[in-house]
C-alpha cells in the first residue's frame, strides 16, 4: 500500500500535473481501493469546513499585507535604510541585502516576491560599486528565502494546520533560528570578504545625517512587524488576528506615504486573491489526503516501517534531513511542505521529537530548498532579473549560503533548544 | 475572434470582478476582525461572531477567485522533466495536468453540491451564538466552484482544439507552465 501510494504520487508529480490535483486523486485513488468505507464521500464536507477555517484566514491576510506594502513604495525605502546602517561592515551592500530580506520577509510571507523585490533594488549596485557579482546574487538568493523560518511565515501556519501544533509556538520558536540564520548569512558575507578583500565592493561613505533620515524608511516594516507578531507574542491576538491588524496598518502607511490609490489596491488583490486561490487549493486537497492516508492506516504503516528499522532516533533523524535536502534539490517548497508533513511529521512526533523544533527544523530544509540547484526557484528568479550572464553565477554564488544553512541544520540537531527555549519562556 | 475566445474573455472578465469583489471582502473582515481585537483588549467588550464571519468571507473570495487563478494559470506544477520534453509531450503532459485537475475539481463540486443540497432540505443554521443560516454563504461558495469547473472545461476545449491544429504557442498560453518571466512580472 505504501509503495503503491509513493508511486503514485511520485509519477504525478514528475508528469507535472497540478500538486492539488496530485494530492486529491491520490487521496480518490487510496480511498477506492483501500478503504472499507466509502471516506472520499466527505469531500465535500472537509473542503467546506476547511475553507471557512479561522486560522487558515491568516494567509490571505498576510499575503494581501505583504502585497500592500510592497506596492506601496515602502520596500524600496527600507532598502535605502538598510544600506546606511549595514553598509560599513566587510561585505558593505551584501549585509544590506541579507538585512532587507530579513526584514521584508518578516513582513511578506513569499520569497518569490522577496528575492524579486530586493534583487530589482540591488542589482544595479554591483557594477556601480564593483562587487563581486557571484556572491552578490548570493545574497539576495539566499536572503529571500528567510520568509519562510522568520514569523509570520505562512509556511509553519500550514505546518501548524496539518501537525496540530501551536502556531504561535511555532512563531517563538522561529524567532531565534531565523535571526541565527540571517547572522550566519552575514558572517558567511564577511568572512568571504576578509580573505579575498577583493570580493567587497568600493566602501560606503558613512554619514550620520543620512543614517537618522534612513530611519524613516526603516521604521514602517518595524511597526509592522512589531503589530503583527508582537500582538501575537504578547498573546492579544491571535495570528489571524495579528494578520487583519497588520492588513489594516499597512493599508494606514500606504495612506501615510501617499500611494494608497484605488489602482494600487486592486492589483495587490489580484496578486493576494490569485495566490490565495493557489495556495488555498492545495492545502485543501493536503487535508483531505491526510484524512484518507490516516483513515486507512499508511501513516501509522510508515511509521512502523520506519521504527521497524532498528535505527536510533537520531539517525532517523538524520535520514530524514538527507531525504528532505535531496527532495528539496528537485521540488518546490509548498508542494514539499504539503506531500511530505502529513507522513513524516507523525513519524518523528512517534520517536519522541518535539514537533515545535521538527517544525523548525523543517523550514530551514524547505529554505535550503529553494536555493539547491539544479530546481531552486529563488536561483532563477534572481536570474530573472539579472538576465545577462549565465545560472551557474547565481548558483556558485549561493553555495556558501547553502552551506551556512547546512550548520543552522547541525546547530538545530545539535542544540534543540536554539529553536525551544523562546516558546519555553512563555507557555 | 471565434465564439470560444469569446467565451474565455468573457469568463476572464468575470473571474476578475470576482476577485477583486473577495479582495473587498477580505479586507472588511480584516476590518472587523482589528475592530473587535481593539474593542476586546482596551474596553473589554466582545463583539460575538468576527471569527465566523471572517470565515465565510475567505471561503467565498478563495472560492470565487479559483477561476482566476485557473486561468491564470496559477496552479503550482513540478517542471523538472517537463523543460526538457519536446514541444508536443510538454502539451500532451499540459492537458493532461489539466485535466486530472478540472476533474478532481468537479468531483469536489458535485460532492460540495449535495452538501448544499442537504442545507437547504435542513434550513442547517450554525451552532454558534449567530445561528447563521448555512445555505447562504454555502450557496456563494458554491457557486464560484461551479464558476471554476465550467471555465475549466471551456480551456479543456480550447486546447484539445489548439493541440489538433498543432498550435502549441497557443496550447502553451491557455494551459501552459507559466515562464519564470511571468511569474516575476505578476509578483514585483
Amino acid at each position: 500500500m505504501m509503495i503503491q501510494a509513493i508511486v503514485f504520487l511520485m509519477a504525478l508529480v514528475i508528469l507535472s500535473v497540478p500538486i492539488a490535483a496530485v494530492l486529491g486523486w491520490l487521496g480518490l485513488f487510496m480511498s477506492n481501493f483501500h478503504s472499507f468505507m466509502p471516506l472520499h464521500l466527505a469531500i465535500g464536507d472537509i473542503f467546506w469546513q476547511n475553507s471557512i477555517e479561522f486560522l487558515l484566514v491568516a494567509i490571505p491576510m498576510f499575503v494581501l499585507m505583504g502585497e500592500i506594502l510592497l506596492r506601496s513604495g515602502i520596500t524600496e525605502r527600507m532598502y535605502e535604510g538598510m544600506v546606511q546602517w549595514l553598509g560599513w561592515l566587510p561585505g558593505g551592500l551584501m549585509h544590506s541585502n541579507i538585512g532587507a530580506c530579513a526584514l521584508f520577509a518578516a513582513t511578506s510571507g513569499s520569497s518569490v516576491a522577496t528575492a524579486a523585490t530586493i534583487g530589482t533594488v540591488a542589482l544595479p549596485e554591483v557594477e556601480k560599486r564593483n562587487y563581486n557579482e557571484r556572491l552578490f546574487l548570493g545574497t539576495i538568493a539566499a536572503g529571500g528565502t528567510l520568509g519562510i523560518l522568520i514569523p509570520p511565515s505562512i509556511n509553519l501556519i500550514i505546518y501548524g494546520l496539518l501537525t496540530d501544533t501551536s502556531v504561535p509556538e511555532l512563531y517563538l520558536a522561529g524567532f531565534i533560528p531565523g535571526i541565527l540564520l540571517a547572522g550566519l548569512f552575514m558572517l558567511t558575507v564577511a568572512i568571504a570578504c576578509l580573505i579575498r578583500p577583493k570580493w567587497d565592493g568600493d566602501p560606503e561613505p558613512q554619514d550620520w545625517s543620512a543614517k537618522i533620515r534612513s530611519l524613516s524608511g526603516l521604521l514602517p516594516p518595524l511597526l509592522i512587524f512589531l503589530v503583527v507578531v508582537g500582538s501575537i507574542y504578547a498573546g492579544v491576538a491571535t495570528p489571524t488576528e495579528g494578520a487583519s491588524l497588520g492588513v489594516i496598518a499597512s493599508l494606514g502607511l500606504a495612506a501615510a506615504n501617499r500611494t494608497l490609490t484605488i489602482d494600487m489596491l486592486k492589483r495587490a488583490i489580484e496578486g493576494t486573491m490569485r495566490t490565495t486561490a493557489m495556495i488555498m487549493l492545495i492545502i485543501l486537497a493536503a487535508i483531505f489526503l491526510n484524512f484518507i492516508l490516516g483513515a486507512v492506516g499508511l501513516t501509522q504503516a510508515l511509521a512502523d516501517f520506519i521504527t521497524g528499522l532498528g535505527l536510533s532516533p537520531m539517525q532517523t533523524m538524520f535520514m530524514i534531513v538527507v531525504f528532505y535536502i535531496i527532495l528539496g534539490c528537485f521540488m518546490e517548497t509548498l508542494s514539499m511542505l504539503l506531500t511530505t508533513a502529513p507522513l513524516i511529521a507523525p513519524v518523528v512526533i512517534q520517536l519522541g521529537f518535539d514537533p515545535v523544533w521538527f517544525g523548525v527544523l523543517l523550514m530551514v530544509l524547505l529554505e535550503a530548498a529553494l536555493i539547491t540547484p539544479p530546481i531552486g526557484i529563488n536561483l532563477y528568479v534572481v536570474q530573472g532579473i539579472r538576465k545577462t550572464g549565465g545560472l551557474n553565477d547565481v548558483m556558485i554564488g549561493t553555495m556558501p549560503f547553502v552551506l551556512a544553512m547546512f550548520a543552522m541544520i547541525g546547530l538545530l540537531l545539535a542544540f534543540p533548544q536554539i529553536a525551544l527555549w523562546l516558546p519555553q519562556q512563555f507557555y | 475572434m471565434n465564439f470560444l475566445d469569446k467565451t474565455l474573455k468573457g469568463l476572464d472578465g468575470i473571474a476578475l470582478r470576482l476577485v477583486w469583489l473577495g479582495g473587498a471582502l477580505l479586507i472588511l473582515a480584516a476590518l472587523i476582525v482589528t475592530v473587535d481585537v481593539i474593542l476586546r483588549k482596551l474596553f473589554n467588550i466582545s463583539m460575538a461572531g468576527s471569527d465566523e464571519l471572517s470565515g465565510y468571507a475567505f471561503g467565498i473570495a478563495t472560492a470565487g477567485s479559483l477561476t482566476y487563478a485557473l486561468l491564470h494559470r496559477s496552479n503550482i506544477r513540478v517542471d523538472a522533466l517537463y523543460q526538457h520534453m519536446p514541444v508536443w509531450l510538454r502539451a500532451t503532459l499540459d492537458i493532461f495536468g489539466h485535466v486530472l485537475l478540472v476533474g478532481f475539481l468537479a468531483y469536489v463540486t458535485w460532492r460540495s453540491g449535495l452538501l448544499v443540497a442537504d442545507t437547504w432540505a435542513n434550513q442547517s443554521r450554525s451552532i454558534t451564538p449567530l445561528r447563521t443560516p448555512l445555505a447562504i454563504p454555502q450557496t456563494l461558495w458554491l457557486a464560484g466552484l461551479i464558476l471554476c469547473v465550467t471555465t475549466g472545461v471551456v480551456m479543456t476545449v480550447a486546447s484539445l482544439i489548439a493541440f489538433v491544429k498543432r498550435d502549441w504557442a497557443r496550447l502553451q498560453e491557455t494551459i501552459g507552465i507559466k515562464s519564470l518571466d511571468e511569474q516575476i512580472e505578476e509578483e514585483s
